[in-house]
């Protein structure tokens, strides 16, 4: 019985010493479509009314090209706000068409290898589509 | 077998089910289509405190859910009603509490759709189904041999669509309202009704309120159970009805919150057609019929001629309440319930017809001449019901509609 215990406790603690900081964050995303070109030839993932994706941790700074669509799928001007592990890195409002560039000042690197960016949309157009996010530009 | 070597096999035997249908991404994410409306009250009430939704319309979809979510503004007061029920949420919510957990502990976004809480969800659903499988043992075990329940679990979860609601589409209401269903005829069974203590009477009350809670009309099963129970003995369970009326009444309360209304139609327009009811296409046919993707289930009917004698007093409520029930799904507007590997409305009561399917299978193992044949037969029905199953997770065989030539075409097509 207590071999099974101390099997139980090291197998737990094993797995949340791995899943602190494991390799895989850094490709995972959620609430993005996959990878679009637009008529001017910038590539582009449409996001949901909510989005996130990881950078690397030692990044100074990130710039992320952001667009919507104004036609009759939703023509309001859209506020797109940035967090960066949890924390309100940026705001930008989209009022008309075209990309703007927003930078996120990242803070000090830390403990884990990446950081977690939320793209949160104020509303959306239609079929839930939020906000088109470009490449990004990565400043170590 | 004993119980805890059939679960630990049954669970084995979903989760390779479950990594495979994600894995290979057949399944896309657990939290999708239906269960995402029956899930929505975790990341509102746990993440947002906002029992009105919007919150989490305002998260995921900029402010108004999707129409696929069926969570509908109300006329006049503009809140969300949701077409489901809240009872799933409650069941899920350990998991997902664990899953809040972890994914703070990763760094994940705590917006309850990341990664961790789709699969504490999808993992729930699992989980719920093995343990209405152990209830079921534990019911059948008093009654039954051990070979017998073990063949007749067995049998129920590979011979009919209980697998693919354990795995693939585990976050629809069908595995919480299997579990739930199983739990209730387990206890009712064991219930002295004016014997037993307020303690068995509570814990019937609350699997009662569940029930309903997951799924409104799975409410004819503990009234039909519970009230013959209750006829006989002409006893009235006040403190089992309490507590079932006070699981209940947070969901009125929400419906009153949202509407004014304590009894809304949350499904807004949609509805019943009570007077052209699909009788043949629930049962039988190739769209969706129960007995076509599960004919094993045919051997279930029959077994409630031949019941054991403790079990006969529960004949009588079964057919009441599969006949009630066939006339409700097959009167429901969309009477396919859309996308669904066999009919998934009945999915709620296997636990009834499992009853059945083991006094079959008793009977058959009491013939020597015929226990060979059949086991080979039952066998072939359980491979070709997983077969097919697959076919449908890989897209050969479609999720609604499919006609008789199309079916013929299909046949044993690999994907």
């Amino acid at each position: 019985m207590r071999a099974r215990v101390l099997i139980a406790v090291l197998l737990v603690s094993g797995t949340l010493c791995y899943l602190r900081d494991p390799a895989w964050l850094a490709d995972q995303t959620t609430g993005l479509r996959g990878w679009q070109r637009s008529a001017d030839g910038i590539r582009f993932r449409w996001s949901g009314g909510h989005a996130s994706f990881f950078v690397p941790s030692d990044a100074r700074t990130i710039k992320v090209p952001v667009a919507t669509t104004f036609d009759a799928g939703g023509s309001e001007p859209m506020v797109v706000t940035f967090s960066v592990d949890g924390r309100r890195a940026a705001r930008v409002l989209l009022a008309a068409p075209g990309w703007q560039e927003v930078t996120l000042p990242m803070p000090p690197q830390g403990s884990r290898r990446v950081r977690r960016v939320d793209v949160h949309a104020s509303s959306t157009r239609e079929g839930n589509h939020g906000v088109q996010l470009g490449e990004l530009q990565v400043s170590r | 077998m004993t119980r805890g070597t059939f679960i630990a096999l049954a669970a084995l035997a979903c989760l390779t089910g479950y990594v495979y249908a994600y894995a290979s991404g057949r399944a896309g994410t657990p939290i999708r289509s239906d269960a995402f409306s029956y899930y929505v009250y975790l990341p509102a009430w746990g993440l947002y405190h906002d029992p009105s939704l919007q919150a989490v319309a305002d998260d995921c979809c900029g402010g108004e859910f999707p129409d696929w979510t069926a969570i509908i503004r109300w006329p006049f007061t503009r809140q969300w009603v949701d077409a489901h029920p809240i009872g799933e949420a409650v069941l899920i919510a350990p998991f997902f509490a664990a899953a809040h957990l972890l994914t703070r502990w990763t760094n994940l976004s705590p917006d309850g759709f990341t990664p961790y809480y789709q699969h504490a969800a999808g993992l729930a659903g699992l989980s719920y189904v093995l343990a209405g499988l152990w209830f079921l043992h534990r019911l059948l075990s008093r009654h039954h041999s051990r070979g017998i329940v073990t063949t007749t679990l067995v049998l129920l979860l590979t011979g009919t669509s209980l697998y693919h609601y354990a795995t693939f589409d585990s976050v629809w209401s069908h595995a919480f309202s299997f579990a739930l269903c199983a739990a209730f005829l387990e206890r009712v069974d064991a219930w002295a009704p004016g014997h037993g203590g307020l303690r068995d009477e509570a814990v019937l009350g609350a699997i009662c309120g569940l029930m309903v809670l997951v799924r409104h009309t799975n409410a004819i099963i503990p009234l039909v159970f519970a009230g013959t129970v209750m006829l006989r003995a002409r006893y009235l369970p006040v403190a089992g009805i309490a507590v079932a009326a006070a699981v209940v009444f947070p969901q009125l309360w929400i419906y009153h919150h949202a509407t004014g209304q304590w009894l809304v139609r949350s499904y807004g327009s949609l509805g019943f057609t009570f007077a052209a009811p699909h009788l043949g296409g629930v049962l039988f046919s190739p769209r969706k019929g129960m007995f076509f993707y599960a004919p094993l289930l045919l051997a279930a009917v029959a077994g409630f001629l031949w019941l054991p004698a403790a079990l006969r007093r529960w004949r009588a409520p079964a057919v009441i309440v599969f006949l009630a029930n066939t006339y409700l799904i097959a009167s429901w507007w969309d009477w396919q319930f859309g996308a669904s590997f066999g009919h998934r409305g009945f999915v709620d009561v296997y636990p009834l017809l499992a009853l059945g399917l083991a006094a079959a299978v008793a009977r058959i193992a009491m013939v020597p001449a015929v226990r060979a044949p059949a086991a080979v037969f039952a066998f072939a029905l359980c491979a070709l019901s997983i077969f097919q199953m697959l076919q449908y997770w890989h897209g050969v065989l479609p999720m609604s509609d499919v006609t008789w030539a199309q079916y013929r075409a299909l046949f044993l097509r690999a994907w």
